[in-house]
């Protein structure tokens, strides 16, 4: 196949970017001054030309002629002015740019470090959210600050940048143009004062821009852009399945630890596993036994992290020894290389304890293991040296007693005991110290154990002097014997301690687990992990909102970092890259399905759940998503049954519909195309039509009412009097049914009712009718009264009653007996009764009125209602 | 005298044809409009006794017609609503229509519900005295009497009693009986509303005539007819 030209390349991948979000186009260079910030403006210059709404966000000029005068005509963004300490710092305006939604927008310096306070730590973040938000971006970058290329610059120049940018950043930008200028022009125009203002210029011209250092960084910005696009080629190849798959063909595993050398490890691992195309992993052993200080811990995350920003994938397993995980990392990825930096500490310590490499070269049969060099050249960069420990005055305090009293007990019964009884008292008091203080504090209470015995028991006593010379071998052994002790019951104490950790968090593992799986809904599984990290707050995913599921509400602005953290899927706020100001740390609930979920922990974080947050993260979110999934599936079983009611109500309804129908239909054409009909059969056509309009619109109330009623609809309570309702009912029905025979019983006293009532007053209504049509004479009696906390309204006639067996077949659906076809009835009344009583609640029954057992006096239709709270007080 | 003019605003062809034709038979002389825009240039063109006002114009809230009416004019506006929509009629009882109809309807209720609105109309503020069916109010001595013989009213039934009787025939919506009764800001009385109205009903009702009608969901009605 023929290689695809740069230009269908390009085109390509331009055309599988996706639409809504921008493209980044870095401009690159070797050097500070090499015409980055000119190149960008020309080109923006030339797409401002062809139409392109462009605005500078943020421009550095240095001060330079002719950057600036290239700048005009261009629209610019106002920096964002911050107070910090004092200093009035000026910053680019994220917010302002996203508002102002350009087409393409400019903003220099991509490594730059934002004031403190922002939004993002770093420039390259805003310029992450930028693309996000659909705005083409173009930046300036010099090779010094690509962090796999970090150490690298920093041995060619000797000078160490701290303002990197991470790799996987300058890989995702759609175009790099690499700014190349000879470095005997750079040089020529650094003299003229065109890089830097002259007094600045010397200086520069001493460190950074050296003819050697500028040749070397001018190899390494063009040799990382020929990287980039060499594997491009190879992407486009592999994609189209041409190519070997090299991406199964390699993986790496760095072992780094918290030694500063580590950050360098992971850096070199970053770059040999670009050359190989290799994905890689960074682990990081932690032994059984005591648990790393903070600050170690910290630094052994930051190598961790460092790793993640270069494109590696970072792991921590917990091992009896660095070798065993290791190797066993790299048994499950099947890794092909392992990278291990060169031995720091000095070669008898090899041959003493036996040397990591070689244990690791060993054991790793089938892997290849690379050595690489861990040596650090020039001044520590990174974090500040860790503070001196605490002088822990509590061990020396027992130290100093236990000791004491031991040399007390020795010169008191000098003259019952021997050297070797003091001496042992003396390792007595060694162990004592041991049980409770630190390794360096006992060895030193061993040495001063051994002084003691010197000082106040070997003759001559309280001189240094030893008489005998066999003391001395004495001394040493007591030496020996109390270093081991004193480290053997540090060790003993510190896996009693590493014991009782493990249990503690395997309890509350248990414990977490134990409640997520009794908690069956979302709700619950929110409020149960939220009840294991106190203050913490879960949103679900609604849509495009956070929907708050459990813990206190947060005010607006923290709201919106979750949402950043939504919306990125990357945790933000407390202890991240993003808003670290925040007040909380923001953990997305990434799922097999996307985000689901945002957990807002409140910093500082427990020390003890710092390792545990993952693990609960993986918990709750697993657990969730079982519940979201049942949710949904409810949610279909629900619409399935829906569908089913629908169907089964069309079925019938179109009958009961086409009957109304054809009568109209007929008796209006009817009247229509006979013109010899006599009044009296043109009136009975028109009553006709009336009458079956009317049935009509009865049937549809009906059946508009009861899909209401069985939908989501919620009874609107109010206190209302009894009178109120039934006489309303009452009286629409002697309106509109024409009947006269109502006798109503209302209670002695106004009662008033909590009831809805519109739907109170359909329901009476309805058992109204239903008795005028079911019982033709006699009258029809309403019978209220008030059940201590319940409302009875009962509807009494003295018809033929129910037939047999028709108790509870009167409230279905389109029940009607032979009279209720006679009679027109819709079928739905009772039926829209008993669905209004369950709406509110109530029970509703039906029955005959017996006086002896064969004798039916009527039928009996009542409904009780709940009555739950006392009524309000009258003005 | 001539003709009473009224004005149908309904975007339903079916429904503005025999609104016409039936008025027309009942000598009302009859014009139409489709939208509400329509609507109200014509109302304030021909000055219409009544207006037939549909609430689901196609242009704009029928609500909103009621209000622009209302601004310079008491042409009584009868609305014609949709079953199930009691939210509706109460916000355009409030905002000052005389009645309203629900759909469908009898043609005699429409005709009835138009007479009464024109009479009311026509009838001057009402007097020292109301008198129908046996039922006296003196306004000046706020004495209620049925048949000759006193009813013992309390000083708010017979305030509620008063503002019904003046605008009777014509339904009063909760709220504006509220503010009637207690002046503005009172909606937390709401529920006590219903008890004195139910008192007043035992007093007057015992007899057995039927002076209210309850609107249920809307508000109340002195019956007339």
């Amino acid at each position: 196949m023929d290689r695809p030209s740069p230009e269908q390349l390009l085109a390509r991948i331009d055309a599988e970017a996706p639409k809504t979000s921008g493209h980044l186009k870095i401009f690159f260079g070797a050097a500070p001054g090499v015409g980055k910030t000119c190149a960008m403006l020309d080109a923006a210059a030339e797409q401002k030309k062809s139409g392109v709404d462009v605005v500078i966000g943020w421009l550095e000029t240095h001060g330079r002629v002719d950057t600036e005068a290239r700048a005009q005509g261009f629209e610019r963004l106002p920096p964002r002015e911050v107070q910090h300490r004092g200093i009035l710092l000026r910053e680019f305006d994220l917010d302002a740019a996203i508002f102002r939604k350009p087409e393409l927008l400019l903003v220099d310096e991509l490594p730059h470090e934002n004031a403190p306070g922002s939004r993002h730590e770093r420039r390259w973040q805003d310029i992450r959210d930028l693309i996000e938000a659909g705005i083409d971006v173009y930046t300036t970058l010099n090779v010094q600050h690509v962090e796999s290329l970090n150490d690298v610059v920093a041995q060619i120049t000797g000078v160490n940048v701290r303002e990197t940018v991470p790799d996987a950043v300058i890989d995702q930008a759609d175009t790099i143009e690499v700014i190349d200028l000879p470095p005997e022009e750079l040089l020529r125009r650094l003299r003229s004062g065109k890089v830097y203002e002259t007094t600045q210029a010397v200086r520069a011209e001493q460190g950074f821009f050296r003819m050697a250092s500028l040749n070397a960084l001018r190899e390494l910005a063009l040799r990382r852009t020929a990287e980039r696009v060499d594997a491009e080629v190879l992407a486009l190849r592999h994609q189209d399945g041409v190519s070997e798959h090299w991406a199964t063909a390699e993986r790496l595993v760095v072992a780094v630890g918290p030694s500063p050398a580590s950050a360098d490890l992971v850096r070199a691992a970053s770059r040999m596993a670009g050359r190989l195309h290799a994905p890689w992993v960074a682990v990081a052993v932690e032994l059984e036994g005591p648990a790393l200080s903070t600050q170690t811990s910290a630094k052994l995350a930051a190598h961790l992290q460092l790793a993640e920003q270069l494109g590696g994938e970072s792991l921590v397993v917990r091992s009896d020894s660095v070798v065993t995980g290791v190797i066993g990392v790299a048994r499950a990825r099947n890794a092909t290389k392992i990278l291990v930096g060169r031995p720091t500490h000095p070669w008898w310590k090899d041959r003493m304890f036996g040397s990591l490499v070689d244990q690791l070269i060993r054991a790793a049969e089938g892997i290849d293991v690379t050595v690489t060099t861990g040596e650090r050249r020039g001044p520590e960069s990174g974090p500040p040296p860790s503070k001196p420990q605490p002088i822990p005055w509590a061990d020396g305090a027992l130290a100093v007693s236990s000791l004491t009293v031991a040399i007390g007990v020795g010169v008191f019964a000098r003259t019952w005991l021997t050297l070797a009884d003091q001496a042992m008292l003396l390792l007595f008091a060694v162990v004592i110290t041991a049980t409770r203080a630190t390794r360096r504090t006992a060895l030193l209470t061993t040495v001063a154990a051994v002084a003691a015995v010197n000082w106040f028991f070997v003759p001559p006593f309280y001189t240094f002097a030893v008489a005998d010379t066999r003391n001395l071998f004495t001394f040493l052994v007591m030496l020996v014997i109390g270093a081991i002790v004193s480290q053997l019951t540090i060790r003993v104490r510190e896996q009693a301690e590493a014991a009782r950790r493990r249990e503690e968090r395997t309890a509350i593992l248990y414990a977490l687990s134990r409640d997520l799986s009794a908690s069956m809904d979302v709700k619950g599984i929110a409020q149960s992990a939220a009840a294991h990290l106190p203050g913490s707050t879960i949103w679900r995913v609604n849509g495009a909102e956070l929907e708050r599921v459990a813990g206190v509400a947060l005010p607006d602005r923290e709201l919106a970092i979750a949402k950043w953290a939504l919306e990125h899927h990357r945790p933000a706020g407390a202890g991240t890259d993003t808003l670290p100001s925040a007040g909380f740390r923001y953990l997305p609930l990434t799922g097999t399905r996307g985000c689901i979920g945002i957990i807002g922990v409140p910093v500082p974080i427990d020390p003890l759940w710092n390792d545990l947050l993952a693990v609960l993260v993986a918990n709750v979110t697993t657990t969730l998503e079982r519940a979201l999934l049942a949710e949904e599936a409810e949610a279909v079983r629900v619409g399935l049954e829906a569908e089913q009611t629908r169907t089964n109500l069309l079925s019938a309804v179109s009958h009961d519909l086409r009957t109304p129908l054809t009568s109209i239909t007929g008796a209006a054409t009817a009247a229509l195309h006979d013109h010899t009909l006599s009044d009296q059969d043109r009136n009975s056509l028109l009553e006709t039509i009336r009458d079956e309009s009317d049935r009509l619109h009865r049937l549809i109330s009906g059946l508009l009412e009861l899909t209401r009623l069985e939908g989501a609809l919620t009874a609107h309570k109010e206190w209302v009097p009894i009178d109120e309702v039934i006489a309303s009912a009452v009286d629409r029905a002697r309106e509109t049914l024409g009947c006269g025979r109502f006798v109503v019983h209302l209670p002695q006293q106004v009662t008033v009712v909590p009831l809805d009532p519109v739907l109170t007053d359909q329901l009476i209504y309805n058992l109204l009718e239903n008795a005028v049509r079911y019982a033709p004479e006699g009258p029809i009696e309403v019978q209220v009264a008030m059940d201590e906390d319940r409302l009875r309204v009962e509807v009494i006639d003295h018809g033929p009653g129910l037939p047999p067996g028709a108790e509870t077949l009167v409230f279905e659906r389109f029940w009607r007996d032979a009279d209720g076809r006679r009679t027109h009835g819709t079928g739905l009344g009772l039926a829209i009764a008993k669905a209004i009583v369950r709406v509110q609640r109530g029970e509703i029954w039906a029955k005959n009125r017996l006086d002896t057992p064969e004798q039916v006096q009527g039928a009996v239709f009542g409904f009780s209602l709940p009555i739950e709270k006392l009524p309000p007080e009258p003005p | 005298m001539n003709s009473p003019l009224v004005l149908v605003i309904e975007d339903e062809p079916p429904v503005q044809r025999f609104l016409k034709t039936g008025l027309e038979t009942q000598h009302y002389q009859v014009k139409q409009a489709t939208t509400a825009k329509e609507g109200e240039t014509m109302a304030i063109q021909y000055v219409p006794d009544a207006i037939l006002l549909d609430l689901g114009l196609p242009d704009r809230d029928g609500i909103e017609v009621v209000r622009s009416i209302r601004a310079w004019s008491h042409i009584p506006i009868i609305v014609l609503s949709a079953r199930g929509l009691e939210r509706h009629k109460v916000e355009a009882l409030d905002a000052g229509a005389d009645d309203y109809l629900t759909k469908p309807f009898g043609f005699p209720e429409l005709l009835a519900r138009i007479r009464a609105a024109i009479r009311r109309n026509a009838r001057p503020e009402s007097g020292p005295e109301f008198e129908l069916r046996g039922l006296r109010i003196d306004f000046e001595a706020r004495r209620v009497t049925i048949n000759g013989s006193e009813i013992h009213l309390t000083p708010t039934e017979y305030k509620l009693l008063s503002v019904l009787v003046r605008h009777a025939g014509k339904v009063v919506t909760h709220k504006q009986l509220l503010e009637a009764v207690w002046g503005p800001k009172s909606a937390s009385q709401q529920p006590h509303i219903r008890v004195y109205m139910a008192h007043l009903r035992r007093k007057l009702e015992e007899g057995g005539e039927h002076w209210f009608s309850t609107e249920v969901g809307v508000g109340y009605r002195f019956t007339i007819e």
